[in-house]
């Protein structure tokens, strides 16, 4: 049983089975208590947040950590096909020195085959104080090494995309279970009840999917929300062109008056009053979403640091700026995608391109953070689904030189709140084929980040078909080197 | 023989190979501590009563245990059994429950005869109590209030309630029983003329005539065959890269048509598992072998996977275990090892999926309904040729320009361009779209709609639909598993199966054969696989699944009826009387009533497997019409909150699809067509565009459809079904969760659907009621909540249309536009907003939208 946590999915039996009639698993926002009966309609359409006591009962309350921890709010940004770990942050000095040399066969290679090593085209050079090697794709994030802790020796167990990028998100290489972003909002809810707990800002070129931020078995409000960068963010978070806001407020009125009628003849009120409530909510939840996505309050300043200004960099820093907004009002979860590192050829111009997008508007995001006073509360995790290979599987002419999927290496970096700064924990083969020093799996990155975010992986639990499951399964090692 | 030593009949089975006598013989004197359990326990726990399952009149009757704990005692091991944990209260409730705790003298009797027994192996200590005990008809229990019990239901719903000193609520108003009625088995509101027809009705028999005549109209196996495709994790698209099955909606079809017919569940049983194995069940049996498709997997294993797949879903559908996992290691709290998982995979081991031609029958669509057969079929191969033509031209433009560009040297952006080769081809154009060089944002976006739209496997408007295959399956001998793809290391498994340890392929273990759980033969042998011939000569039988279809659907199987029968209940009383439909195992809830369910699994195998016969027996108990009020209501929710004993009604909530279903069945707009490939709806387009999938919506005609039949994309869900607790598609959904969430809200109050349902509905009434308010209001009511509204809601709503004055000016041009441009309701897109809807105080339109938003109408009372 997992018992940090308040009782939310018990094995049902006679014994201890859900408390509730058949219509109410406690998924509501609200519960008891006076109800909306007592209260004016005037309350109804102001702009307040839950009080304490009234959010209390919401399956997206804010719930006490099993651990101690300083992070309340994690970006994932997500860096969808796979970047080279020995082009960004693993440097291959060995590999570099055998470059157009065959390659000495690595495990997974067929026998016989004549793949040629390359080294990497980008410089490295040590940065910050920590003289952390990043490559020359980051000019501005290497700026930030002092404050991450860079993991180079991570392994996944599949080097096809899809399953990859499941195994990633979810822990398994096949869609249905939870995502990460779904077991840390079922775990700890959120801050903020009039914003979304968990949402997506997306990459179209990215085309795994919905299934990467699915509840899974979870209850259906633990799903990630995916927030449109254009137009409305929500799917019909506002009624139709043409429905203004004082006739929606004429129909809520009518609704709630006659849900209240209703309510007094019935003997259970519990889900009623929750329904009941939520269209308040969802009626605020019409400017509140708007209003933390609008990036034309960001003065001019800011814009510049995250890139808003160049067509490049523009969609990357415009998600990251979302990030931060959303950070500031206590949003638990954010995912950003950025796609298009699966470089099998033109691996020098598509790295480049993909550095170029993504280095200032992640540099821009860090520093931000810092000079707000977020950073030490936000856990900030860069990465893809899997590495590179050290060799080319396309031949060596130079602009067709590429590297395929590579699942027995990778690099990772963490920063912001609980990381241990300035480190590189663990290390790959003098070629960069695999991870040889302090080896780790996915389930022991995501219990990591779990456990940054106060929840032990092993406590967090689901009953479902039979067992409870958790994100890492049988569990996963803490990667302590990156705790600070 | 008494009944009592059933049990222990079961439990030597069980133990198989252990001599029944020399364990009789070993076993202590019972005498000695009898005196003490009649005195204290026995009340409620002797053979007659045996509340949770136990019964404690005998050793045997101790070591097999209730329902909750499995056995009581635990030979050699006082301190660790049951009944000494209950008796001491170091397990709460302690024992008894009523009365004094025992003295320890007493306590230290018992412990100490419990020590005396001898200790049983492993495998003994896994025997459980119900459900795994023979299956026969329990006695039907004696109340004092008979005169309730209007069929042998209600006589073991009032035991359970007089012994606990409750009482049930009086039958509900016809109204709502009525409304139950149609919800529960059509899932749709009975229509105003319907509801004045039943609660007019002075017959007694009205009622039963409503169940029969409700059970005879189609829509009945379009409710029910949805609760089955829950079950069977039914979806329109593979569970790996999302792509169409584009035939598998004739499964879906077959599972409607199962239920219409009432096809006896064991046959259902056999054509879903090995329907290919049986001549005489002809094209439906392979039809119904499309429960084995859509299988969830990752493209390392595909094989692996499926055969996973399909034993846990088995496992869950027919038996309500949870198998999964003992795919690693033995299951830690049911009696499975790992060893009988690949046993029953074994059976599994030569099917091969395929995708075989079936020549549609008179009862599909095609045979039923030719002329929307061609148009379906004629509306997307058009649309697919447009698409085609537009990729074509607008390709053709981009690469000209690719070409162009070549000798455009100095310009600074394309020095990136990538090398070309001597005219442009699609990889170039690929790799200029995903670099963004020469073409714009829009341009990019363009171009990879495009390919989602005309590349095969991601696009469902596939002709194939309409050719006359099936995703079906066929017992492979010559051992050609192509279909069921590679596992790790790329080769098909050879025929053998083998144990495989922590479920990893690379780690073999002990060859198997397929054998049937021991857990339930009480022993381990390989299953026979042979079959005698109309020749009488016996022969290795060609599909083993047929050996294991045949085993589940015999009416020896303890749990097969048992576990649908607990189905049927759950879907009427919005729970099972076992909770966890999917797993009857020790993890799963248990049951108050395993007597109920023994009785009715008896009498469901009696009626030849008759699903409607259970309808029937259900809906007619007086235990199914209860109201949800009840004079005693404070009081007896202190004794039972949950009305776990089903003291009164217990309100329900629509599922997604019913909420859907009935918003369209009261706007008027609903579109009973039945079968056929489903429909595609409308998606917010930036949801569409973030896809794996690009489709277009079907014509509003189309999307007027039940929910039923909208295509299950795995990764696109509508909103409204996803928000409202849809099914999860990836695997068997045993019960929708119910949760109250805010999105709800903007899906039924905010979507363009619930506007255009509105609008729809309100120029339905006026077109039924005409211009006075009052009428509308009246109308209004009747068609959404089949009831006058109160005078309160009477006077709320007239101010809400403006009183006195006329609103029907705007609706008119509403229906105006509906009556003339077929369907221009559902596509508003040119009419300007403001003529659309006049932001006056509310209008007839609004106050549509808020019926559909009530409390009542999405509940069922």
């Amino acid at each position: 049983m997992a018992d940090g946590l308040p009782k939310r999915n018990p094995v049902p039996s006679p014994m201890n089975g859900p408390q509730t009639e058949p219509v109410g698993r406690r998924h509501f926002l609200l519960q008891g208590g006076a109800g909306l009966g007592g209260l004016a309609l005037s309350y109804l359409l102001q702009r307040e947040s839950l009080s304490a006591a009234e959010s209390a009962a919401s399956p997206l309350a804010p719930n006490p950590p099993h651990l101690a921890a300083k992070a309340k709010s994690c970006i994932f940004l997500f860096m969808g096909g796979g970047p080279g770990h020995m082009d960004t942050f693993d440097p291959k000095p060995d590999l570099t020195r055998h470059h157009g040399t065959v390659a000495s066969g690595g495990p997974d290679q067929p026998e016989g085959s004549k793949l040629l090593y390359i080294g990497s085209p980008f410089r490295f050079s040590k940065r910050g104080k920590s003289g952390i090697e990043v490559s020359e794709l980051f000019p501005h994030l290497g700026e930030w090494v002092d404050e991450m802790s860079v993991v180079r020796s991570l392994y996944t167990d599949s080097d096809n995309h899809t399953a990859g990028t499941l195994l990633m998100n979810l822990g398994r290489p096949m869609p249905g279970s939870p995502s990460l972003g779904s077991w840390m909002v079922y775990g700890l809810g959120t801050e903020n009840q009039d914003l979304p707990a968990f949402v997506v800002l997306p990459d179209y070129r990215f085309i795994h999917g919905p299934q990467n931020w699915s509840n899974g078995y979870l209850p259906a409000i633990y799903q990630g929300t995916l927030l449109n960068l254009v137009g409305p963010p929500i799917v019909d978070l506002k009624p139709p062109e043409g429905v203004t806001r004082s006739r929606q407020a004429a129909n809520l009125r009518l609704i709630t008056k006659w849900n209240r009628d209703h309510l007094r003849s019935n003997p259970v009120k519990d889900d009623l009053q929750a329904r009941i409530r939520n269209y308040e909510l969802a009626f605020r939840m019409q400017t509140s979403v708007p209003e933390a996505l609008d990036l034309e309050k960001e003065p001019e300043s800011i814009r510049e640091l995250y890139g808003m200004n160049n067509a490049v960099t523009e969609p990357m820093g415009r998600k990251c700026l979302m990030a931060r907004r959303m950070v500031e009002r206590g949003v638990r979860f954010i995912q950003v995608f950025n796609s298009s590192w699966d470089s099998h050829f033109d691996l020098t111009k598509e790295h480049s391109r993909r550095g170029l997008e993504t280095d200032r508007p992640i540099a821009g995001l860090l520093q931000d953070l810092k000079q707000r006073g977020l950073l030490d509360e936000t856990l900030v995790v860069w990465g893809g689904e899997f590495g590179r290979t050290p060799e080319s599987g396309r031949g060596l002419v130079k602009e067709t030189m590429g590297r395929e999927h590579n699942k027995e290496a990778m690099a990772m970096w963490f920063a912001g709140g609980g990381v241990k700064p300035g480190t590189v924990v663990g290390a790959t083969d003098e070629m960069g084929r695999r991870a040889v020093e302090s080896r780790y799996h996915i389930h022991d990155l995501h219990a990591t980040i779990l456990h940054l975010m106060g929840l032990d992986d092993m406590r967090l639990t689901y009953y479902h078909g039979g067992r409870f499951k958790r994100l890492t399964d049988l569990g996963g090692h803490l990667i302590k080197e990156m705790i600070a | 023989m008494p009944a009592r030593l059933l049990p222990w009949l079961v439990l030597q089975l069980v133990v198989g190979s252990l001599p029944s006598s020399a364990l009789a013989e070993s076993i202590p004197a019972f005498e000695g501590i009898r005196p003490i359990l009649e005195k204290h326990c026995l009340a409620c726990h002797d053979s007659r009563s045996h509340q949770s399952g136990l019964v404690l009149e005998s050793p045997q009757a101790a070591l097999q245990g209730g329902a909750l704990n499995g056995p009581a005692v635990i030979p050699g091991k006082s301190r660790e059994s049951p009944l000494i944990l209950y008796l001491t209260g170091r397990k709460q409730p302690r024992m008894p429950l009523s009365g004094n705790p025992l003295s320890d003298e007493e306590i230290a009797s018992i412990a100490g005869w419990i020590d005396r027994l001898p200790p049983l192996s492993e495998a003994e200590n896994q025997v459980r109590g119900w459900p795994w005990l023979e299956l026969k008809a329990p006695e039907i229990p004696r109340v004092r209030h008979d005169q309730w019990v209007k069929n042998p239901i209600d006589a073991f719903i009032l035991a359970k309630l007089e012994s606990r000193k409750l009482a049930p609520a009086s039958p509900a108003s016809k109204r709502l029983l009525l409304r139950r009625l149609y919800f529960d088995l059509i899932g749709l509101p009975p229509t105003p003329e319907q509801m004045r027809r039943f609660t007019s009705d002075p017959n007694p028999d009205a009622y039963r005539q409503e169940i029969d005549r409700l059970l005879r109209d189609p829509r009945y196996g379009e409710r029910w065959g949805r609760h089955w495709l829950d079950i069977v994790r039914y979806a329109d698209t593979d569970g790996g890269y999302d792509g169409p099955l584009p035939h598998i909606w004739r499964y879906r079809d077959y599972v409607v048509r199962a239920f219409n017919q009432d096809r006896p569940f064991d046959r259902f049983v056999r054509e879903q598992i090995a329907g290919d194995s049986y001549p005489q069940y002809g094209e439906e049996g392979k039809l119904g072998l499309g429960f084995l498709h859509g299988t969830v997997f990752s493209e390392d294993g595909v094989r692996r996977d499926a055969l996973n797949d399909i034993v846990n879903t088995t496992a869950s559908a027919f038996l309500g275990l949870t198998l999964a996992c003992a795919r690693c290691h033995d299951h830690k709290y049911d009696p499975i090892p790992i060893r009988d998982y690949y046993r029953m995979e074994a059976f599994f081991a030569p099917v091969k999926l395929s995708t075989m031609e079936v020549p549609f029958s008179q009862y599909e669509l095609p045979g039923r309904n030719s002329k929307a057969w061609e148009d379906g079929k004629a509306h997307w191969e058009g649309l697919l040729k447009r698409q085609k033509e537009f990729r074509e031209k607008t390709t053709a433009r981009f690469k000209e320009r690719l070409e162009k560009a070549r000798f455009l040297q100095a310009y600074q952006d394309l020095k990136e361009l990538p090398p070309l080769s001597n005219s442009p081809v699609n990889g170039d154009l690929k790799r200029a779209a995903l670099e963004g060089v020469l073409l714009n944002e829009q341009e990019q976006a363009l171009y990879h709609l495009m390919r989602k739209q005309t590349t095969a496997y991601r696009n469902p408007h596939s002709p194939d639909y309409y050719k006359p295959m099936a995703h079906s399956a066929s017992a492979s001998v010559g051992l050609n598993y192509a279909a069921l793809g590679r596992d790790a290391g790329g080769l098909p498994d050879p025929p053998t199966t083998f144990v495989l340890e922590g479920g990893d392929p690379k780690k073999r273990g002990e060859a198997v054969q397929p054998g049937f759980l021991s857990a339930l033969t009480g022993h381990s042998e390989p299953a026979g696989l042979e079959e005698v011939g109309h020749d009488g000569v016996s022969r290795p039988i060609r599909n083993p699944a047929k050996v294991l279809a045949e085993w589940i659907a015999s009416p020896e199987n303890l749990l097969t009826a048992r576990v649908m029968v607990n189905r049927i209940w759950q879907h009427h009383f919005g729970r099972g009387l076992v909770r966890t439909p999917n797993d009857f195992g020790r993890n799963g809830s248990g049951t108050d009533y395993p007597e109920l369910i023994d009785w009715l699994a008896a009498r469901f195998i009696r009626s030849g497997w008759s699903v409607k016969s259970m309808h029937r027996l259900i809906l007619q108990s007086n235990t199914y019409r209860q109201s949800m009020h009840h004079p005693e209501f404070d009081r007896f929710r202190k004794i039972d909150p949950e009305n776990r004993y089903y003291w009164r009604w217990s309100m329900l909530r629509l599922e997604a699809e019913a909420i859907r279903d009935s918003v369209l069945a009261v706007s008027g707009r609903l579109n009973l067509l039945m079968g056929g490939p489903g429909f595609f709806p409308r998606i917010d387009k930036d949801l569409l565009e973030g896809a794996v999938t690009w489709f277009e919506p079907s014509p509003p005609e189309a999307r007027n459809r039940r929910s039923l039949y909208m295509y299950q994309q795995r990764s696109l869900v509508l909103p409204l079904v996803k928000v409202f607790d849809g099914t999860q598609l990836d695997e068997s959904c045993a019960a929708r969760e119910v949760t109250t969430v805010t999105p709800q809200v903007f899906v039924l109050f905010n979507s363009r659907f619930a506007h255009e349902q509105s609008r729809a509905l309100a120029a339905r009434i006026v077109a039924e009621a005409g211009d006075d308010p009052g009428q509308q209001l009246e109308q209004a009511f009747q068609l959404a909540l089949q009831r006058s509204p109160t005078p309160s809601e009477r006077s709320d709503g007239l101010e809400f249309l403006g009183a006195a004055r006329p609103v029907s000016g705007d609706l008119k041009e509403t229906v105006s536009l509906a009556a003339g441009g077929g369907g221009s309701i559902d596509d508003d897109r040119g009419i300007p907003a403001a003529r659309r809807i006049k932001d006056a105080e509310g209008t007839l339109a609004d106050l549509c939208l808020a019926l559909f938003n009530l409390n009542e109408f999405i509940y069922i009372e």
